[in-house]
């Protein structure tokens, strides 16, 4: 077992894991956060997005191990004092949310993309959401939605 | 129709859980002493099982339980429509299917061997230490092979699975009274439903010994076949639906259920199944392939006068829902025109491919693309502008359709074509190697079950003491806003702010049953039980208010919340208060109704005559793509999108159907392709089979007319499945425009249009 | 679904990577991004009992302008080069391959030095640095050596680098100057995808306009990446026109071996290795030289 000492959701944590175990694992049976999920266990979907030091990244390829020290932020860190956050209450009202699933992984995606941008063309908006997969709605909303919160607020 | 909550765009109630995250998926639970199930299946499409090994598998420390078809107490599943079944059997035996394979295999990822250990890691150790000693034998991985005598049986008793045929006038005669006759075969794939939430569930036993299963599923009634494969009673056994990541009718047969039950009830501890990403590519149903020759013949001035259409279809190793997705090709093989003469043979059949089952549209998409090919190949023959004559053809009310059921309301069909090709905006030109085109696709798409099941569904509704109301109706929640639905109609009825009602639950034994969540059914079904419910109790609280005002009961509104009387607001009573006074005085303030849609017998197996359903949703979809004539790439810039939905419920909703079919539609045109070699599947992964992303998705247009014809709540029709059907005949005729010569298979990959481009007398 | 188990090493230094390299038996395997070897692993196609990860060597993932030649440590992301202000000034071929890979959260993890380990033939990077006579440092227990990056690939998915060894850097000289690139990439399928191919070109003209030195380089035309010297040879010498690039791309189709895949036949990727040399070399008449 690897001890890991990391900032979770603005948070310090302590957890360990086996050392084939991936941020995934870690999340949702190590530490009962679920709502990063599983999709495809190839990077492709999506639907495991999370940010690392800032960064969006899949924790289906990224090994637990190389936590330590590091940031990371997942869906459950973007509520604001218990209360769905700005970005999040925007993809409600807009009608992008459907089946759900895809949906941690695109406000993640999108965070990452409306901190280093945060007037995105729509052009910009689709190439940063391209590796997140929906099935659900054909995008449209969810690029309403991000380009929403970025004009708004 | 001025309403308070329908037709507005509310945030849906499920989705505020969504955007947090929150556990609510299938997968998400965890429950302590739970065991993790795997299972192992076939690595061959045909073959025989000649020994099962699983000592040394059984051996591993932590290996709980390692279960063989010998351990199923009743190895069979019967895979037909779920939910009530009247005559529905009229013809052929529906084949039965093993939980787990006994003897034979007959597909690539047939589940042979199940397992239940105490962590995922033990568990796929025990299933690398099971060994299963194959011996192949000759399969038939086409359809018109598995046809021709001689060829290998996949089941005893030959692989003809089911036939439908319609006889509508005389089709020869029809074509010698023709001044063109066009005829085209087309091609479609095994495809993929791609939701991102593999199937998934959990299952435990509670204090009563119930088995529990909550699960990933449209079809709650599946704890009957759970039930039957254990030999328990059927109130031994409890689904509970979670929301689903996505259904798309992947997840109407059974998926993990009878294999998580059997686990649970083996070991008699929780376990968690769950489906890799790998294993949900080779181990559920899929479209069915299609192939479709059609002939279609036409008078000088346009009027369609005869089709002869020849259906097959792969169904795969085992029947499925086979059967039923040929009858829904069968009845919209005409599409949404009128033909005097029509003559269709249609056949599903077995082969050792991959099991077809259920996907959006149920067999409607590949008969749009079928018909609406040949309205083009028409035109082109007639020189006629394309949209002319397919006003001329279209069904109007009271015109009958090939199986002979009159039309009862107006179809819409040319205003959905004229306004879908006008937002399309003017025309652009291409530049340099670029070719810029459009095309159109009309469709039929029919929305509720069959006539002939007796499609019923059941809601309580009812007040609380605090004045909110509480909807309790089992229909599985696909993404859909099936849930959200129930809470506008019933916001609706009672005059409540759409937060003031909350629905409860999903789940076989505590929630009123109201069937699957499939074929377009839940607005219609559910919708109508919770609209007959509500205003039930609607008519409870407006005679207590009525007598607390000293008004007429007709004088009474609900609004807001509180009952007052029409014209003097100030004259009004607060729910709770009213509530509590309507349960005092013993007036029933909680409903449990149910709706039954309207029936018919089975149409005639020889002729297709008859009713087979009650209500078809139409709609048009045109595209405008562009076709790079030196590589044959073809982008969707623009999809315009226009329906008769009846009545939206939730607009936004609505629209969201409608964009996310017309996407889903578009990964099916120009994508999404199972490749198959000897019935083993060569793209089971994301890397190698494409959906469409961002960067795929065309600015979309959704245009939706308000007919309130519909069969549904306030005149709502049903827009689940419509929403995807038109999606691949719309690109494949815009880009056969494009490339100057008819494409016909799918996907239309770059290398298909490009030879296309090249050969402008091609014709594949 | 969860990875087979397996041990995990996390040498500190290249030394100590080396080093644990050398001590192995059994099936092991280096690490760097993982978002190649991940995936292989979980599929099964591969079982290593033991992962040698680079993450914690602090000085492999360094992105320096040294001498006027950019060095790259093996374990800088792909995301880190293609907005590197040095790289994308200097070496904006590089740049813009980088940044075509996957999608931000591929290319926030992938490394170079993976991606060249992969040896995929139709990597992205690697055209780039065929065009720019890159090298790459090879370190094991024994010491260092260097590999020019055209004799780096030598078949399919397989590289020059031996068990026990670990890419440490690649070191691109600079590109000659007035010096016009291009990367693009074909992806027929979705617009999210591997690339069926890819076509790198770095031209330089002299004061009357003539090619004085090119190299055109190929993802997806053969087994490897390669570098196409018959299509550069054409171009030789010559203008730009449409006529020689013409040739260039014909040279470029004939020389090519593709394969035939799910994404495309061997011919249809001869087609669009002739269609896209074209448009690629089209695109650097003009004097920016950007892609298309």
């Amino acid at each position: 077992m690897i001890p890991l000492d990391f900032t979770l959701n603005g948070r310090g944590c302590r957890a360990e894991a086996p050392a084939h175990w991936t941020v995934l694992d870690l999340l949702r049976d190590g530490l009962a956060l679920t709502g990063t999920k599983d999709g495809c266990g190839e990077g492709v979907c999506g639907t495991c997005t999370v940010l690392l030091d800032g960064e969006p990244v899949r924790a289906c390829l990224i090994l637990a191990a190389r936590l330590r020290g590091r940031t990371l932020i997942t869906v459950e860190g973007l509520e604001q004092d218990g209360e769905p956050g700005a970005l999040q209450a925007t993809f409600a009202r807009a009608g992008a949310v459907q089946c759900g699933f895809c949906t941690p992984g695109m406000l993640l995606s999108a965070r990452a993309l409306l901190a280093a941008n945060p007037s995105p063309t729509e052009r910009e908006v689709r190439e940063a959401l391209a590796g997140n997969l929906c099935r659900c709605t054909g995008y449209a909303k969810i690029i309403e939605a991000v380009l929403a919160a970025a004009g708004g607020r | 129709m001025a309403y308070r909550v329908i037709g507005g765009s509310q945030p849906r109630a499920d989705a505020w859980e969504k955007v947090r995250g929150r556990p609510i998926y299938a997968g998400d639970l965890d429950v302590a002493g739970m065991l993790h199930g795997r299972i192992v299946r076939s690595p061959h499409a045909s073959a025989r099982v000649v020994r099962i090994d699983t000592a040394e598998a059984r051996s591993l420390p932590g290996v709980v339980a390692v279960l063989t078809h010998a351990d199923v107490p009743q190895n069979s599943l019967r895979m037909e429509l779920p939910g009530r079944m009247a005559e529905a059997t009229a013809g052929a035996v529906l084949a039965t299917q093993p939980v787990l394979a006994e003897g034979r295999v007959r597909f690539q990822g047939e589940p042979v061997v199940a397992i239940a250990a105490e962590t995922p890691e033990i568990a796929a150790g025990a299933a690398e230490r099971v060994h299963v000693e194959y011996e192949p034998v000759p399969g038939v991985y086409d359809a018109h092979e598995a046809m021709k005598p001689g060829a290998p049986h996949v089941h005893d008793g030959g692989n003809l699975l089911r036939a439908w045929h319609i006889r509508k006038g005389d089709a020869a005669d029809g074509f010698r009274g023709a001044d063109v006759i066009v005829e085209r075969t087309y091609r479609t794939p095994f495809v993929d439903h791609l939701y991102l939430e593999t199937e998934s569930g959990i299952g435990w036993i509670d204090a009563e010994g119930v088995l529990v299963l909550r699960v990933s599923t449209q079809v709650l009634e599946h704890f009957r076949d759970v039930a039957e494969v254990l030999r328990l009673p059927h109130g031994r056994v409890r689904l509970e639906g979670a929301y689903l990541g996505g259904g798309f009718g992947g997840k109407e047969d059974v998926t993990v259920e009878c294999l998580l039950g059997l686990l649970v009830w083996k070991t008699r501890r929780p376990v968690r199944l769950v489906f890799s990403r790998e294993e949900s590519f080779i181990g559920h149903g899929k479209r069915h392939p299609y192939v479709l020759r059609y002939k279609t013949g036409a008078t000088r001035s346009g009027d369609l006068v005869a089709l002869e259409a020849n259906l097959i279809s792969d169904s795969g190793a085992y029947a499925a829902l086979s059967p039923w997705v040929l009858l829904y090709s069968l009845v919209t093989a005409t599409g949404p025109y009128r033909v005097p003469n029509v003559t269709i043979d249609a056949v599903t059949v077995y082969t050792n491919n991959p099991v077809a089952s259920a996907y959006r549209t149920f067999g409607s998409i590949q008969t749009c693309i079928a018909y609406e090919g040949q309205m083009d190949a028409v035109a082109q023959a007639l020189g006629m502008d394309p949209l002319a004559l397919r006003e001329r053809n279209f069904l109007r009310k009271g015109d009958s359709i090939a199986t002979g059921q009159v039309l009862e309301s107006e179809p819409m069909l040319a205003e959905t074509m004229r306004r879908a090709w006008e937002a399309l905006g003017p025309v652009r030109e291409g530049e340099g190697p670029t070719r810029v085109s459009r095309g159109l696709a009309a469709s039929i798409t029919p929305y509720g079950r069959m006539c002939w099941t007796r499609d019923s569904a059941s809601a309580w509704v009812g007040m609380e003491l605090d004045g909110t109301a509480v909807v309790r109706c089992a229909a599985p929640d696909v993404g859909g806003g099936q849930t959200s639905s129930l809470c506008s109609i019933t916001a609706e009825v009672l005059g409540l702010p759409v937060e003031q009602v909350a629905a409860v639950g999903r789940d076989s034994h505590f929630t009123p049953r109201a069937g699957t969540t499939t074929a377009t059914r839940q607005l219609l079904m559910s919708g109508n039980a919770v609209l007959k419910a509500a205003r039930e109790v609607r008519r409870h609280l407006v005679d207590q208010a009525g007598e607390m005002l000293e008004a007429a009961p007709e004088d009474i509104e609900l609004a807001a919340g509180r009952a007052f009387v029409r014209g003097a607001a100030d004259r009004g009573v607060a729910f709770a208060a009213l509530v509590r006074a309507a349960t005092a005085a013993g007036r029933p303030v909680q409903v449990l109704d149910k709706y039954d849609a309207p029936s018919a017998p089975t149409i005639d197996p020889d002729t297709g005559q008859g009713k087979p359903f009650n209500d078809y949703t139409f709609g048009t979809q045109a595209v405008e793509v562009e076709v790079d004539e030196e590589t044959g790439r073809t982008r969707v810039t623009k999809l315009a999108a226009c329906y008769d939905v009846g009545q939206a419920i939730n607009r936004q909703s609505a629209e969201g159907q409608i964009e996310g079919g017309a996407v889903q539609g578009l990964g099916h045109a120009l994508l999404e392709e199972v490749v198959l070699e000897e019935g083993l599947s060569r793209n089971p992964h994301l890397l190698d089979y494409k959906i469409p992303t961002t960067l795929d998705a065309p600015e979309i247009v959704t245009i939706m007319l308000e007919s309130g014809q519909g069969l549904g709540p306030f005149g709502a029709k049903g827009i689940g499945e419509p929403a995807m059907t038109p999606t691949p005949a719309a690109v494949m005729n815009a880009v056969s425009r494009a490339a100057g010569a008819p494409l016909t298979q799918f996907p239309l990959t770059a290398e298909r249009v490009l030879a296309a481009v090249k050969n402008p007398s091609h014709l594949p | 679904m969860r990875l087979p188990p397996f041990a995990l090493d996390e040498p500190e230094s290249v030394p100590e990577a080396v080093e644990v390299l050398a001590r192995l038996d059994g099936e092991s395997r280096v690490i760097a991004g993982g978002t190649a070897l991940v995936p292989t692993m979980r599929l099964g196609l591969i079982r290593p009992d033991r992962l040698v990860s680079l993450h914690r060597i602090e000085g492999l993932r360094a992105i320096r302008v040294e001498r006027g030649a950019l060095d790259v440590g093996a374990t800088a992301t792909l995301a880190a080069l293609a907005g590197h202000g040095a790289v994308r000034s200097g070496w904006p071929l590089l740049a813009r391959a980088a940044a075509s890979v996957a999608t931000p959260a591929i290319r926030s993890t992938a490394t170079l030095g993976g991606n060249l380990c992969y040896a995929e033939a139709a990597s992205d990077p690697a055209p780039a640095l065929l065009c720019l006579d890159a090298q790459v440092r090879v370190a094991d227990a024994m010491g260092e050596r260097v590999v020019p990056i055209g004799e780096f690939f030598t078949d399919f998915y397989e590289t020059a680098i031996v068990p026990g060894e670990i890419v440490t850097g690649i070191r691109v000289p600079s590109a000659p100057p007035g010096a016009r690139s291009s990367y693009v990439r074909f992806c027929p399928r979705s617009a999210e995808d591997k690339p069926l191919i890819g076509v790198a070109a770095l031209v330089t003209l002299d004061g009357s306009g003539r090619v004085s030195q090119v190299r055109i380089a190929l993802g997806g035309a053969a087994p490897t990446p390669i570098l196409a010297r018959r299509a550069a040879a054409a171009l030789t010498g010559e203008g730009l026109t449409e006529a020689a690039i013409r040739s260039a791309a014909e040279a470029a189709a004939a020389e090519a071996d593709p394969l035939s895949d799910l994404m495309g036949s061997a011919e249809y990727r001869r087609e669009m290795i002739r269609v896209w040399v074209r448009r690629t070399l089209l695109s650097l008449r003009v004097a920016s030289g950007l892609e298309l």
